[in-house]
């Protein structure tokens, strides 16, 4: 149905697939360990991913449902009976750092999110324990920041805008923490012997993944507990009235809030449309809440669920009745039920409650008593290593044996094996395996798009800056092939060579999702980062080379960040090096793989990628027109302003914006780092994709209404020329950090520990 | 490799989902979904359950 191969019925079966791989050793990789160590054993370890399977259900039996870090673990030790005690531990310490709680929700990160829904779906699938998930979804924290931010400002007496947005935000979160935690709290009460992995998904989304709860009036009980204790907690907040931010006119839609949908994972039907189904359901359930809070309810939901109940046998028909009277009747009291937790929930409001007339210093108050009452959730931890938990390992503190142009994979691993050389451990084949194995997942990988976390793209950066010199130092330019390889780069001098960082933002993946489904989106996703971003970065003549530093990262939506290793040395064994010209034709290159994006079939795109397409499907898509890529609707209807002109539309298709700089701040200096650095570059690649829309909808409103006016022309070229100062506002911070390297005194070159490129290349 | 563990879905509900495709759910597509889960006693949301437990006496936070 979805996915490629054997678990192609599993929610997430990729990630459940990609996982199981991981642990088998076939026999090409044994022939390969054998005829280096002739004596290792590797009779222990699973030839295919069903032996695998086998093991983590084995694990399941003994230990219960585990995170993906705990099985992982679990899995390990069980593959490394006879390996040194120091190495379980490490690796054990290693995998279950992973589980580190996400700040603001204390939740697991995303980059759990897929394989532990995959394992989950596989637990209820083969085993006769029941899963349940719990898909949340908060509501306006946009217009709650906003709220603080007004709040904030009311008591300190001055404007809104004077306020620090991140106050504001912070107090947002501190009402997410609040009710993720009162979730996870409500839960374990509830049921004390089930299980919960809880994890952020996303912004403004949580998935809980329950063992137990099997039975639907269970399943019922626990959404309407769960919806209840979440609107009583809002109330309390002082949270339920403010106006939300893209709807402020409509007051079921006023407030803090969050929803949820609870899935029995034994009744996933299709894999392909759960998570819109969920979606849908949550909407649904923000609906019903909202009306309520207000006093409202909506008759035909009320009814169909008297109906539902009449027939299930919970409700009765007494005598002389018929059951349209007992609906009538569910249907009256139902009213005077909203009405009166509608009253209930104003009782709380700030106007009602003592606490909360005091303010921010009220909801404080509440917020820190109430996480106290909470039952706590923390899934096993453990710090990382103290030989790994480092964030520069380039530049002076590069590990031995580590070239300038080596991921940061490597980087980890070697310090890991000079780490046991010291303690004076040995490591067999297996163990040595699975160490690199657990070692390389400390940089994590956003399981969406499968490239890395933008967090691991920061510390990239930072060490590709700190490496920039040294790697500049081992060429020697006097070489003839340096030289060939230099003027194939069109670079003139050393100091032009650099690594190079680019942005690149994609329009329109909020359409791919709401035309394909979540799971057809992220398969679209990948085939961006993998094929389109990567695949151009090849094309455009970057070596496929397991050592390089290249790397891409999804910032979430369709934000990506990549860093390209200042050079290297090709198959051929041929010197090359990363350029302007370099950079210039990796954006050609994406630009022309989304333009054939653009022109491919969907249905076949789908169908070729192990996406979800059956014949209903290509119905669907022939039902709504949509043939081609280019044809995906953009949700958001846009507006642009030119002088008297507002021209309003849709820029349907996927598009693209990139912009690359040279890397050249020093992380030396003060305020200077790679998530500034990377987060200038976006904010320019983000401006040059909002120019790039009002120039495609200038360009139809041209063709629709044959325009020829000067007036409107002179008006567009005034505003795009205003937005592009903006992506110039962009690169400020480069510019400023320049500046302040150049205001260095020239007696002081220590404070510099690379020499910037004299010309940083911009495309 | 799914096991015998999978339960079905009401019949009506599934071919409801399947007509819909892969796309997202419009509002009223939702709120019809949610009906139908309601009718089949299947977790839903459901105004009545939580106006149930908020109007009831136990009001603590």
């Amino acid at each position: 149905m979805t996915g490629k191969g054997e678990w192609q019925q599993v929610l997430e079966g990729d990630s459940v697939d990609r996982f199981l791989a991981a642990f088998t050793l076939d026999d090409r990789q044994r022939a390969k360990i054998l005829q280096m160590q002739p004596a290792a054993d590797l009779t222990h370890l699973p030839a295919n991913k069903q032996q695998v399977m086998d093991d983590v259900k084995d694990i399941w039996h003994h230990h219960g449902f585990l995170t993906p870090a705990e099985t992982q673990a679990e899995l390990i030790k069980k593959y490394l009976p006879d390996a040194d005690r120091r190495v379980h531990d490490f690796i054990r310490d290693v995998e279950l750092s992973r589980n580190k709680p996400e700040t603001v929700t204390g939740y697991l990160s995303k980059e759990h999110a897929y394989l532990a829904t995959g394992l989950a779906h596989m637990y209820a699938l083969q085993t006769d324990m029941a899963m349940t998930m719990i898909e949340v979804d908060f509501s306006n924290m946009g217009g709650t920041n906003n709220y603080f931010r007004q709040t904030l400002a009311a008591e300190a007496g001055v404007m809104p805008g004077d306020i620090d947005p991140r106050k504001a935000e912070g107090l947002t979160d501190r009402a997410v923490r609040l009710l993720s935690a009162g979730m996870v709290s409500d839960i374990t009460t509830l049921h004390p012997e089930e299980r919960v992995i809880a994890i952020r998904t996303g912004g403004d989304e949580l998935r809980l993944l329950v063992t137990g709860i099997d039975d639907p009036m269970e399943q019922a009980v626990l959404t309407d507990d769960l919806h209840a204790n979440i609107e009583r907690r809002v109330a309390a907040m002082g949270l339920q009235d403010h106006p939300h931010l893209k709807a402020p006119e409509d007051p079921r839609r006023n407030g803090f809030g969050a929803a949820l949908a609870v899935q029995d994972m034994k009744l996933i039907t299709n894999t392909g449309t759960l998570i819109q189904e969920l979606d849908a359901r949550i909407t649904e359930a923000k609906n019903q809440i909202g009306m309520m809070r207000i006093g409202l309810i909506d008759r035909e939901a009320v009814a169909a669920e008297a109906e539902g109940r009449v027939m299930l046998g919970l409700l009765r028909v007494p005598p002389n009745t018929t059951i349209d009277d007992v609906i009538d009747l569910a249907v009256e009291r139902a009213q005077q039920k909203a009405q009166n937790a509608a009253n209930r929930l104003r009782e709380m409001n700030p106007a009602y409650n003592t606490e909360l007339a005091q303010g921010i210093a009220g909801f404080e108050a509440y917020a820190n008593r109430t996480m106290l009452e909470f039952a706590a959730y923390a899934p096993a931890s453990a710090p990382l290593p103290a030989v790994l938990d480092k964030h520069m390992l380039g530049g002076d503190e590069r590990p031995p044996g580590v070239r300038p142009s080596d991921s940061l994979e490597r980087r980890y691993v070697a310090l890991a094996l000079d780490h046991f050389t010291a303690e004076g451990v040995h490591l067999p084949p297996a163990a040595l395996h699975f160490l690199k194995m657990s070692v390389r997942a400390v940089a994590p990988e956003d399981p969406s798009a499968q490239v890395m976390m933008p967090s691991g793209m920061v510390k990239m950066i930072d060490n590709a800056a700190a490496d920039a010199q040294d790697f500049r130092a081992q060429i020697d330019a006097k070489d003839p092939n340096i030289r060939a390889a230099m003027d194939k780069a069109g670079v003139r001098d050393l100091s032009n060579i650099s690594p190079q960082v680019m942005a690149v933002s994609v329009h329109n993946l909020a359409g791919l999702n709401s035309a394909l489904g979540h799971h057809n989106a992220d398969i679209v996703l990948r085939h961006i980062a993998h094929d389109v971003i990567g695949g151009a970065i090849h094309a455009a003549g970057v070596p496929r080379q397991p050592r390089s530093n290249f790397a891409i990262a999804h910032h979430g939506g369709g934000n990506f960040s990549v860093l390209l290793p200042a050079g290297g040395v090709d198959a051929m064994g041929n010197d090359w090096f990363a350029s302007h010209g370099l950079l210039h034709k990796v954006r050609s290159e994406i630009k022309d793989r989304i333009k054939d994006l653009n022109g491919a079939d969907i249905a076949d795109f789908l169908h070729k990628n192990g996406g979800y397409v059956d014949d209903t499907v290509r119905q669907c898509l022939d039902d709504k027109d949509l043939k081609t890529f280019a044809d995906i609707r953009d949700p958001k209807e846009r507006t642009f302003e030119f002088g008297v002109d507002t021209i309003k539309g849709r820029v349907n298709g996927i598009h693209v914006a990139v912009v690359g700089s040279a890397l050249c701040y020093d992380p030396a200096l003060m305020g200077a780092g790679g998530g500034a650095f990377i987060g200038a570059v976006r904010t320019r690649a983000d401006a040059m994709l909002e120019q790039m829309r009002a120039a495609i909808l200038h360009r139809d409103f041209k063709a629709s209404e044959n325009n020829t006016s000067q007036e409107t022309a002179r008006a567009f070229h005034a505003a795009f020329n205003a937005r592009s100062l903006i992506i110039k506002q962009g690169s400020e911070f480069m510019v400023r950090e320049r500046k302040q390297e150049q205001a260095q005194p020239q007696t002081e070159p220590s404070q510099s520990r690379f020499v910037k490129p004299k010309m940083p290349g911009m495309t | 490799m799914t096991g015998q563990g999978a339960k079905p879905l009401p019949p009506e509900i599934a071919d409801f989902m399947s007509k819909i495709g892969p796309r997202a759910l419009t509002a009223e597509e939702a709120r019809a979904l949610n009906l139908l889960r309601l009718k089949y006693g299947l977790p839903a949301a459901s105004a009545t359950g939580i106006a149930e437990r908020l109007a009831g006496k136990d009001d603590e936070v």
